[in-house]
C-alpha cells in the first residue's frame, strides 16, 4: 500500500496518469488492479519476463507494434453485453460495436498468438464464428447493416424498392415538367408558395385546374401542393408498403442475430476483459520505451540501483536547462542514514528511491540502467514540510501521527523519512530519531532516514551515506570569484556539487562544508569567523 | 471536399427546407450531412421531433445517435462525440429516407465529423447549423455559407433587408494575407511582416492586457485567435475606435456578436480583416413563420433580388435559385 500523501510526494499519481492507457477496458482493468506485494515475487518476475520478451519481439517488428497500438486506439468496448439477456433485443449500433470490437480483437490476436498472455477458457476460434455471423458478405471491414444475405426476401424487397424509386422519380419529374410547361412555372419539388396580393390570379388559375391543392394559407401567402396522378400516388403507397415489410424483416433479423450473438456472450465478455489486460501491457511497453527502462531483478535483500532516474524531476531540470544526475547506490543494510549539506540532494535521493520502488508494485519497468530490489508491501514517505499550512496539527505532530499509523502496517515495509523531527529541539530530535532507528532494526524494516543530526549508533546493520560532495577543486576554483552576484555564485555552487551517495564510516558523520559555503556566498566574515570557532569547540567537546 | 454551412439568424428560418433542395440539386455528389445547434438538454419526445426531416439519398452520409435511424442505413463508425442521448455515429443511407439527424452539440466537435467525412473521400460536407451566439462557432474549415432569413426574425421587409445588409457586409470583410507570419496565437504585428508580440492569454478576460500591449507597441494589426463576443464588445469599441488598428479574426464566424453589436462594429470605423474568407453562396428567404409573422413572398423575393443583385436569392418555397 502506498498512502495518498506518499503517492503525492513521490509523484506516483503523476506517474500513473502518465501511463498511456488507450481503451475503456484498459482503464477498467487498471482501476481494479491490485498492486504486487512481497508474496508475488515469482508472479511479478514472470510478468516482467513477458513484458520484456514482448518488447524484444516488437523491437524487431516495430510495424506490428504500431499496428497493435493503432488497433487498441480504435477498438470498441462491449461491456454493455454483460447486462443483455434473453429478454433483450440488440439494436443495429450494438451489432456494429460488437463487429468493430471483433475486427480489431482478431487482428490483435493474430499478432499476439505466439505469446501466452493470459489463459482464456474458450477456443478463440469461437470468436471467428461470431465474426462470420456479423459479416455475411465476407468483407474485411467493420461497417454493419442488416445485410440482404440474412434473408432472401429482404434482398428482393430492397431491389423492388430500388426499381420503384427509379421509376417513381422519373414519373414525378415528368409530371412536374408537364405542369411547368402547362402553367409557365418553375417547380422542382411538389410545393410552391405564392403571394396572395401579387399572384392572386396565378393561385386561382392553379387551383381551378385541379392539379394543385392548398397546403397552407395565411394573410400573405398561399402554399400550394401538387396533386400527383393516381399512378404516382400508388408508387408512394407501394414504397410505404415495401418499407413496412423491410422493417418487419429487419426486426426479425435483429431478434435472430441477438439470439445467436448472446450464445457467445461469455466468450465476448472474456475477450473484452482480455483487451483491458493487453492494453495495460502495451501501456507498460510504451513506458519502457519512452523512459528507457530496465527489467528489475527481484531479490530478497538489499537495494542496488544503477543510474535510476526520478523522471519527473529530470524533466523539470531539463526544462530549466539544468543537467540531471541519475542515482547510483548500493544499499545492503536495512537501516540507512543519509547525511549531507543543504541543497545536496538528500530529499531527491530519498524520493528517487521511493519512486523507483513503487514501480514494482505496479509491475512497471524501471527507469534505470539496472535495479535489484525486493517488492515492498508498503511504502511510506514522510516529511514535515508537506504539512506546513495544511493541517491544524503542527507539522511535527501530524508526521508523528502518520508514522505511528504506518508502523502498524503488516508486511515488508519501506520507510523513507526526510529529516524527521527537524522542527523540534535537537536533543529530543536526536533521541526520537535514534528510537525510530532502534525500532526499525528490531522489526526488520527497511528504512532510509535523512538528517542533519548526528544519529550515529553502533550497529553493523546500519549504513551511513553522505549525499553529495563538492568537487575537489571547488574552493580553489572560487578563490577569485568574490565579485560575482549572489545568484551567479549559487549557480556555480549547484554546478560543483556531485549528487552521489557515498557510504561512509562512523567518523565522518557530520559534514562541515556549510560554513565554507556560507563564506563563499558572501556571508558577513565576522559571523563566519565566529562560526568556525564554535565548530572547533563542538569538535573538541567543549560545548 | 468542399464544406458548406447553412446558417440562419433564427430557428425556423428555412435552413432544413433549403438543405433538402440543395441535396436534390447535388444528388450526383458524395455528400455528408451533419447539424449543429441542438440544445443539449433536448429530449427525443419534444423539440427534436418537431425538427423538419431531411430527405437523404442512397450513398449519403449522415450523423445521428443510437436507436434513431433504424432501417436502411449502414453503421459506418462511432465517434467519441458525446450527447445526452449517446455518442454520435456516422451512417450511410442504403436507399431514400426522410430522417431527422443529430449532430454534435458544440461546434468544435464538428471538426471531428469533418475529419471523418474527409477520410471517406466525400465531395461535399453540408452543415445544417444555427448561428449560436452562446458559444464559439469554430467553423474554420467552412468554405461557403448560405444565410437564411425570414419571417421568424422580423415581419418587416425593410428590417429584413437591413439585417441582411449587415450579414452581407460581414461576409465581405476583406481577407488578410500576413506576409511571412504564421499566426498561431493572438498577436500584434505590422504590415511589413514584423511580429511584435504573441499573446498566450485568451482575449476574453484579458482585454486590458491586450490594450496595454497595443498602447505600448502601437501595432497596425491585432489578431484575436478566439472570438469577439458581446461581453468584451463595449471595451473594444471604447479602446480601439481612435487607434489606427485593424482587427483580424480567423473568419467571420468568429464574430460572435448580437445583431445590434455587429451594427455598432461596422459604424465604429474599426477596420476588420479575416484570415479566411468564407463565400456567401446565397441568401435563403422564408416568408412563413410559426409565430404568425408572415411576409408577402413575392414582395420579399423581389426586394431582395433588387437589393442583392449579385448574390443568389432563394425563396425556399418558390423554387427559384441557383
Amino acid at each position: 500500500m502506498i498512502d495518498k500523501i506518499t503517492r503525492e510526494l513521490l509523484n506516483i499519481d503523476v506517474l500513473l496518469s502518465d501511463l498511456r492507457i488507450r481503451t475503456v477496458q484498459g482503464r477498467f482493468f487498471f482501476d481494479k488492479f491490485s498492486c504486487f506485494t512481497s508474496s508475488d515475487n515469482k508472479k511479478l518476475q514472470k510478468e516482467y519476463d513477458l513484458l520484456f520478451s514482448l518488447n524484444d519481439f516488437f523491437r524487431e517488428n516495430n510495424e506490428l507494434y504500431i499496428k497493435v497500438i493503432d488497433y487498441l486506439e480504435h477498438i470498441e468496448d462491449i461491456s454493455f453485453l454483460e447486462n443483455k439477456g434473453d429478454a433483450h433485443k440488440l439494436i443495429i449500433e450494438d451489432f456494429f460495436l460488437i463487429k468493430k470490437f471483433l475486427y480489431f480483437f482478431l487482428k490483435i490476436n493474430d499478432i499476439l498468438e505466439k505469446f501466452t498472455i493470459k489463459k482464456i477458457s474458450f477456443d478463440r476460434n469461437e470468436l471467428h464464428k461470431v465474426w462470420k455471423i456479423l459479416s455475411p458478405d465476407g468483407k474485411d471491414e467493420y461497417y454493419f447493416h442488416f445485410y440482404s444475405e440474412y434473408n432472401e426476401k429482404l434482398r428482393e424487397l430492397r431491389e423492388e424498392k430500388r426499381q420503384i424509386l427509379i421509376e417513381g422519380e422519373k414519373s414525378k419529374k415528368k409530371f412536374l415538367e408537364k405542369l411547368n410547361e402547362k402553367y409557365n412555372i418553375k417547380l422542382s419539388t411538389d410545393k410552391i408558395s405564392l403571394s396572395n396580393y401579387f399572384e392572386k390570379d396565378k393561385i386561382e388559375k392553379l387551383l381551378s385546374s385541379g392539379d394543385f391543392i392548398v397546403l397552407d394559407k395565411n394573410f400573405a401567402n398561399t402554399m400550394l401542393g401538387v396533386c400527383y396522378d393516381e399512378s404516382i400516388l400508388n408508387i408512394e403507397k407501394d414504397i410505404h408498403l415495401i418499407d413496412e415489410k423491410i422493417e418487419k424483416i429487419e426486426d426479425e433479423i435483429a431478434i435472430e442475430l441477438t439470439k445467436k450473438i448472446l450464445e457467445y456472450k461469455s466468450q465476448l465478455i472474456q475477450a473484452n476483459n482480455y483487451i483491458g489486460e493487453i492494453d495495460f501491457i502495451f501501456c507498460r511497453i510504451d513506458y519502457l520505451r519512452r523512459y528507457n527502462c530496465c527489467k528489475p531483478e527481484i531479490i530478497s535483500d538489499g537495494i542496488f540501483i544503477e543510474e535510476g532516474r526520478f523522471i519527473f524531476f529530470e524533466k523539470f531540470l531539463l526544462k530549466k536547462g539544468l543537467s540531471y544526475q541519475p542515482l547510483t547506490v548500493d544499499i545492503e543494510n536495512n537501516v540507512n542514514i543519509i547525511i549531507g549539506m543543504n541543497m545536496g540532494g538528500k530529499t531527491i535521493f530519498l524520493k528517487t528511491l521511493g519512486f523507483l520502488a513503487a514501480h514494482l508494485n505496479y509491475g512497471l519497468p524501471v527507469p534505470a540502467v539496472s535495479i535489484k530490489m525486493p517488492i515492498f508491501d508498503n511504502i511510506f514517505f514522510s516529511t514535515e514540510d508537506y504539512h506546513v499550512d495544511k493541517t491544524d496539527l503542527s507539522s511535527f505532530g501530524y508526521e508523528l501521527y502518520r508514522l505511528n499509523e504506518a508502523m502498524n502496517l503488516k508486511g515488508r515495509n519501506l520507510f523513507i523519512l526526510d529529516e524527521p523531527a527537524k522542527g523540534t529541539n535537537p536533543y529530543e530530535a536526536v533521541a526520537l530519531n535514534k528510537s525510530f532507528i532502534k525500532y526499525f532494526l528490531e522489526n526488520d524494516i527497511y528504512a532510509l532516514i535523512s538528517s542533519h543530526f548526528n544519529l550515529y549508533m553502533k550497529s553493523e546493520f546500519i549504513s551511513y551515506f553522505n549525499m553529495s560532495y563538492l568537487k575537489d577543486d571547488f574552493f580553489e576554483h572560487i578563490k577569485n570569484l568574490d565579485e560575482l552576484e549572489f545568484s551567479q555564485k549559487l549557480q556555480i555552487l549547484q554546478n560543483s556539487i556531485v549528487y552521489k551517495p557515498i557510504e561512509i564510516g562512523e567518523i565522518e558523520v557530520v559534514p562541515d562544508q556549510a560554513i565554507n559555503i556560507a563564506n563563499f556566498l558572501g556571508i558577513n566574515p565576522k559571523i563566519i569567523d565566529n562560526a568556525r570557532k564554535f565548530l572547533n569547540e563542538v569538535k573538541d567537546g567543549n560545548i | 471536399m468542399e464544406t458548406i454551412a447553412i446558417v440562419g439568424a433564427q430557428k425556423d428560418s428555412g435552413k432544413t427546407t433549403f438543405l433538402n433542395y440543395f441535396i436534390e440539386k447535388n444528388a450526383d455528389k458524395k455528400i455528408g450531412i451533419s447539424t449543429l445547434g441542438f440544445n443539449r438538454s433536448v429530449s427525443l419526445d419534444n423539440e427534436l421531433v418537431k425538427k423538419p426531416e431531411i430527405n437523404v439519398k442512397p450513398g449519403m452520409y449522415v450523423t445521428s445517435i443510437p436507436g434513431f435511424l433504424n432501417r436502411g442505413f449502414v453503421v459506418i463508425d462511432k465517434t467519441d462525440i458525446k450527447t445526452v442521448n449517446g455518442n454520435i455515429f456516422i451512417y450511410k443511407a442504403l436507399d431514400n429516407h426522410k430522417v431527422k439527424i443529430f449532430g454534435p452539440p458544440k461546434s468544435p466537435d464538428l471538426v471531428k465529423i469533418y475529419n471523418f467525412f474527409y477520410n471517406l473521400d466525400l465531395d461535399l460536407f453540408v452543415i445544417d447549423g444555427a448561428l449560436n451566439r452562446k458559444g464559439n462557432l469554430n467553423f474554420d474549415f467552412v468554405d461557403k455559407a448560405f444565410f437564411s432569413i425570414g419571417g421568424s426574425f422580423d415581419n418587416s421587409i425593410d428590417n429584413l433587408l437591413k439585417i441582411a445588409d449587415i450579414f452581407v457586409k460581414l461576409f465581405s470583410i476583406p481577407q488578410l494575407h500576413p506576409m511571412g507570419i504564421e499566426l498561431k496565437n493572438s498577436s500584434i504585428f505590422n504590415s511589413d511582416g514584423s511580429l511584435m508580440k504573441e499573446i498566450d492569454l485568451p482575449f476574453l478576460g484579458n482585454e486590458d492586457y491586450y490594450f496595454e500591449l497595443i498602447s505600448e507597441y502601437n501595432p497596425e494589426y491585432l489578431f484575436i485567435k478566439t472570438s469577439l463576443n458581446d461581453i468584451s464588445f463595449d471595451k473594444i469599441i471604447r479602446k480601439l475606435k481612435n487607434k489606427n488598428l485593424t482587427l483580424v479574426l480567423k473568419n467571420i464566424f468568429r464574430i460572435n456578436l448580437s445583431y445590434e453589436n455587429i451594427k455598432k462594429l461596422f459604424y465604429s470605423q474599426i477596420k476588420l480583416n479575416v484570415l479566411k474568407k468564407i463565400d456567401l453562396a446565397g441568401l435563403i428567404l422564408n416568408p412563413f413563420a410559426p409565430n404568425g409573422r408572415h411576409i408577402d413572398s413575392f414582395k420579399l423575393y423581389s426586394e431582395f433580388k433588387n437589393r442583392f443583385g449579385d448574390i443568389p436569392v432563394f425563396d425556399i418555397y418558390r423554387q427559384e435559385i441557383l
